[in-house]
């Protein structure tokens, strides 16, 4: 993958999670128009810098985005609830996006007819937003958009947009017969209408090549979208052309010929249905009649022969130039190669039915396909459409207030006066009718049947009100809209991308990760200094010698602990790294918990080693989701508590000297201890003493024993069974530790205790059966001295008394499995460490106790990362390797 | 660049760019009568076969390449 590429996917992960950032900040300062324009600019920034790379479908999504939040930032929208899931929408498909591009490797993303499906389906309900909601608020410059207004002097009805129908019904018979036969012989065909832009010359695109890159069509028009103008007065850069053919290519290879511009094309997989339309002059005085009856006994008893034989016939009487004739062929086409297609050859015997116009054939043929408006909108002048779609929203109320009887009769009232000024007075049948039912019903719903019938088209009206102006071509209005936005940003690009330079700046963690592991090098040698002063103090018997190199290793080992410093302030990340995404988390998980939530964060600004806040990453949001799904309560639940009813979800970071506190508190239902028990009871965790000897904190820190959920039904929020103990052994893991707090009513409080860092440990060297190991300080209580007299031993375990407190006692050697005894010293003491775990005190017997050092501890890798008991390893200063124990793990 | 024009005859020898065809169109506004060889033409871009579908000039030689000539006699003529 090339560093481009590499710096571009982080920085747009960088940019898309401050565009979620900015837009939960909007989403309390909705009118923040500094937020808004930075918003603007991170998504303007990130689709420019998409447009660096082939990933059609990215750039087109974000291209959606910035024409929205250029609309957002003008004023011509409102910020909403709606535009922000859209565009949150929009950022997770970006990202998914890059996931993809970075899973790929090569920084290729193969074309997917999926995504580019799902790429268009996410920029039209963009645009959408922008049309519907900054449409009605100035039509007047939409209107007057020359780019904008429909283009009435097309010539040829394939022009509209839904209707793929029509176009194909005037390709020649020839051209339709010979796809219908490839499609029959396992050819896939496709019909292709491809408009290009009128400004896209300027984009670098030739239409003409991307057409003559595809394979010979079976037919082919290429006109233009409105009558050439004189060459005079031609623009040879405003592309006019409208290219339509027939394709022997399948559906998916076309759409990936066109998936930088799926918006510009009109594709369909051909079925013979479809092509199997007549065409030709009306019919008379031809004995179809017969005919019908003859081919349909025909075709029910399956005589194909006799049904070919009547065909042929009935084709030799008729001029070829009628319909009937054509259909005849078709249907003689069918029964050579697909006789068993009994619907098609059924549809085209319909088609032979005298009296059918040309007009309706296209429906019978396609019964699917959409009838054109003709008796709709379109002949009406658009005030009146718009009164009669009034009129349908009026009726669609489902209320029935007492003056229904008045408002039903000033509808009808409206709707006569409406089509008596257009003179389509014919129009009025039945409305009296309707009118009547529906006063004497008490209901609006025959009245609103018959407007739905006699004007189809206001039936969209029912649907959210689109503006008139639009539904004729609602394609070219956002191209428009972005053709106009584009010119003005152009203008204005230096300015907004004008930022101070940044003054910090970006390194891969993988350098920092390899200066680290230097220092820790470097410390490593460092140590070896006292040894060397000792080898030429007791060796070569130079005192002065080691004196001297003593002095110099004071000197070095002071700059390796601010080097060591440095570079751990380099690695320090603040917990906002973690926090940033817990405002998105709760909002939607609250939201799709139906609660409501005010998360409140404190303290992002501290500190603390970069593994350190990424291993926090996964539990904190498995502790959030548990406060939000068991935690707080529903908003009635909480009113009858008397509480508020948003809930407080409280999210607290501090430093306590070297380590980071997170606190994570809410004021929901609490957890109750003796369900607690109960449940551990139930799922065997414990038994029936402990059920009543424990505390009530003991009860509750059971929640963090392996097995335990106590949420009684599983949702797919939380409670996958995996619970608190995944989350305690993942702090565990980075050395830090969790306690749990609750009051039944009043909330829980959980609170994280975690190291600054964890790249210098310090531990304790010890010795057993002469090998050195070394444990970690921070597990260490003390150390002492047993006499062996004073260990006693209860039921084969060994204890000793401390300072009047009983201490089990085991040996290192039988943890390790080693077949030797602990040595004791000369006055026959143990040499014991005392270790906290949890909270129980354990004494590991061993053979001797050493000094401390610091010790850069690598993680077990490879083979040996499956040995559990160990934390890890460290080089120490005579090159010797120290095996650093876990006793957790070891017990 | 491949345009070869000698009195009444535009030539191309190679392919039509995107900015010939400016050049194409002034050169057919002043010579209406004029003639167009396109025999060793490779490939017009679309600018161009916009300016031809506009103006309907005369033709003497079509592409060689077959899928070329194709399109562009679809397009000039609108034979079906």
């Amino acid at each position: 993958m090339n560093p481009l590429l590499d710096q571009f996917i982080s920085e747009s992960r960088d940019a898309i999670q401050s565009i979620g950032e900015r837009l939960m900040q909007l989403e309390n300062t909705p009118d923040d128009h500094e937020l808004m324009d930075e918003l603007f600019r991170l998504v303007h920034t990130l689709k420019g810098n998409s447009g660096l790379f082939d990933f059609p479908e990215m750039t087109r999504v974000l291209h959606g985005a910035e024409d929205l939040m250029d609309t957002v930032r003008d004023g011509r929208l409102g910020y909403s609830r709606s535009l922000a899931d859209q565009l949150l929408e929009a950022m997770d498909f970006v990202s998914g996006l890059l996931d993809e591009i970075l899973a790929g490797g090569d920084g290729n993303l193969p074309a997917d007819a999926e995504r580019t499906a799902a790429a268009t389906a996410l920029t039209h309900s963009l645009r959408q937003l922008i049309t519907t909601r900054a449409g009605p608020a100035d039509p007047e410059t939409l209107a007057a958009d020359p780019l904008t207004a429909p283009i009435p002097a097309t010539p040829s009805p394939a022009d509209a947009p839904a209707n793929v129908t029509s176009p194909l019904a005037q390709i020649p018979e020839t051209a339709r017969m010979d796809a219908c036969r490839r499609i029959f012989q396992g050819q896939p065909c496709s019909w292709l209408s491809y408009q290009p832009e009128e400004e896209c010359f300027f984009k670098g695109e030739d239409p003409f090549h991307q057409i003559t890159q595809l394979p010979a069509p079976l037919w082919r028009r290429i006109s233009a979208r409105e009558p050439w103008p004189s060459p005079d007065t031609l623009d040879a850069y405003r592309c006019l052309l409208h290219f339509e053919s027939i394709v022997p290519m399948d559906l998916q290879e076309l759409t990936d010929h066109f998936r930088y511009i799926p918006d510009q094309v009109e594709l369909t997989a051909l079925e013979p249905a479809m092509l199997a339309i007549p065409i030709g002059d009306d019919h008379d005085g031809i004995p179809t009649a017969d005919y019908l009856q003859t081919a349909t006994a025909h075709l029910r008893s399956g005589n194909h022969e006799g049904l070919i034989q009547a065909s042929r016939l009935l084709l030799e009487l008729s001029s070829p130039g009628l319909r009937v004739a054509s259909a005849l062929r078709w249907l003689l086409l069918v029964l050579e190669t697909r006789p068993d297609d009994v619907p098609l050859l059924q549809q085209l015997l319909d088609n032979i039915h005298p009296g059918v116009a040309v007009g309706d054939d296209a429906d019978t043929a396609i019964p699917a396909a959409p009838s054109p408006p003709v008796t709709g909108a379109q002949g009406m002048a658009d005030p009146i459409v718009g009164i009669i779609e009034t009129q349908a929203e009026i009726l669609a109320l489902n209320d029935t207030p007492p003056w229904l009887s008045g408002r039903l009769q000033a509808v009808a009232a409206s709707l006569r006066a409406a089509f008596t000024l257009q003179g389509q007075l014919k129009r009025l049948e039945g409305l009296d009718e309707a009118l009547q039912t529906a006063i004497t019903r008490h209901t609006s719903v025959p009245l609103a049947h018959w407007l739905a019938e006699h004007v189809p088209a206001s039936a969209s009206a029912s649907a959210p009100v689109t503006e008139p102006a639009t539904t004729d071509s609602p394609a070219p209005i956002p191209s428009g809209i972005a053709a106009g936005a584009g010119e003005t940003r152009k203008f204005g690009r230096r300015m907004e991308d004008a930022y101070a330079g940044p003054s910090a700046i970006k390194v891969d963690q993988a350098k920092i990760d390899r200066l680290m592991n230097l220092i820790g090098e470097m410390i490593v040698a460092k140590n070896a200094l006292p040894y060397l002063a000792a080898r030429a103090e007791d060796v070569f018997g130079v005192r002065e010698l080691a004196r001297e190199i003593k002095g110099q290793y004071g000197t070095i080992n002071r700059i390796a602990d601010e080097m060591q410093d440095a570079i751990m302030q380099v690695r320090l990340l603040p917990v906002s790294f973690v926090f940033q995404r817990f405002p998105r988390l709760v909002r939607d998980t609250a939201q799709k918990l139906g609660k409501e939530v005010r998360l409140v964060l404190e303290g992002e600004s501290t500190e603390a080693d970069k593994n350190v806040i990424e291993s926090l990453a996964d539990p904190l949001v498995h502790i959030l989701r548990n406060s939000l799904d068991h935690g707080l309560e529903t908003p009635d639940e909480r009113r009858a508590a008397g509480k508020p009813v948003a809930g407080r979800l409280a999210i607290s970071a501090r430093s306590e000297s070297d380590r980071v506190v997170i606190e994570i508190a809410d004021d929901g239902r609490g957890i109750d201890p003796a369900m607690i028990r109960r449940k551990a009871y139930e799922k065997g965790i414990i038994d029936e003493q402990a059920l009543e000897r424990l505390t009530d904190q003991e009860a509750l820190n059971l929640v963090f024993a392996p097995g335990f959920s106590t949420a009684s039904q599983v949702s797919d929020l939380s409670g996958r069974g995996v619970g608190m103990d995944v989350v305690r052994t993942a702090v565990a893991r980075v050395n830090g530790s969790i306690d749990l707090n609750s009051r039944p009513g009043a909330g829980t409080r959980l609170r994280l205790s975690l190291p600054l860092s964890m790249a210098v440990t310090n531990v304790m060297i010890i010795v057993s059966a002469s090998q050195r190991f070394g444990v970690s300080m921070d597990a260490v209580a003390e150390t002492v001295r047993v006499a062996q007299a004073d260990i006693q031993r209860i039921k084969h375990q060994m204890t000793t008394v401390l300072r009047g407190r009983v201490v089990p006692l085991v040996a290192l050697n039988d943890l390790l499995a080693l077949d030797e005894a602990q040595i004791p010293n000369e006055d026959g003491e143990m040499a014991v460490v005392v270790v906290r775990i949890e909270n129980d005190l354990l004494g590991i017997m061993v053979d001797d106790c050493r000094e401390t050092v610091d010790i850069i501890l690598k993680p077990l890798a490879g083979f040996l990362g499956n040995l559990r008991g160990y934390a890890g390893s460290a080089l120490l200063g005579d090159g010797s390797v120290l095996l650093v124990l876990n006793p957790r793990e070891l017990l | 660049m491949g345009i070869e024009i000698d009195d009444n005859t535009f030539r191309v020898t190679d392919m039509l760019g995107v900015e010939d065809a400016e050049a194409l169109l002034d050169w057919l506004i002043k010579h209406p009568e004029g003639t167009l060889e396109l025999a060793g033409c490779t490939h017009l871009h679309a600018a161009n076969l916009q300016v031809l579908m506009a103006t309907r000039p005369r033709i003497c030689a079509w592409p060689e390449d077959a899928l070329l000539a194709d399109w562009l006699r679809h397009a000039l003529n609108q034979e079906e």
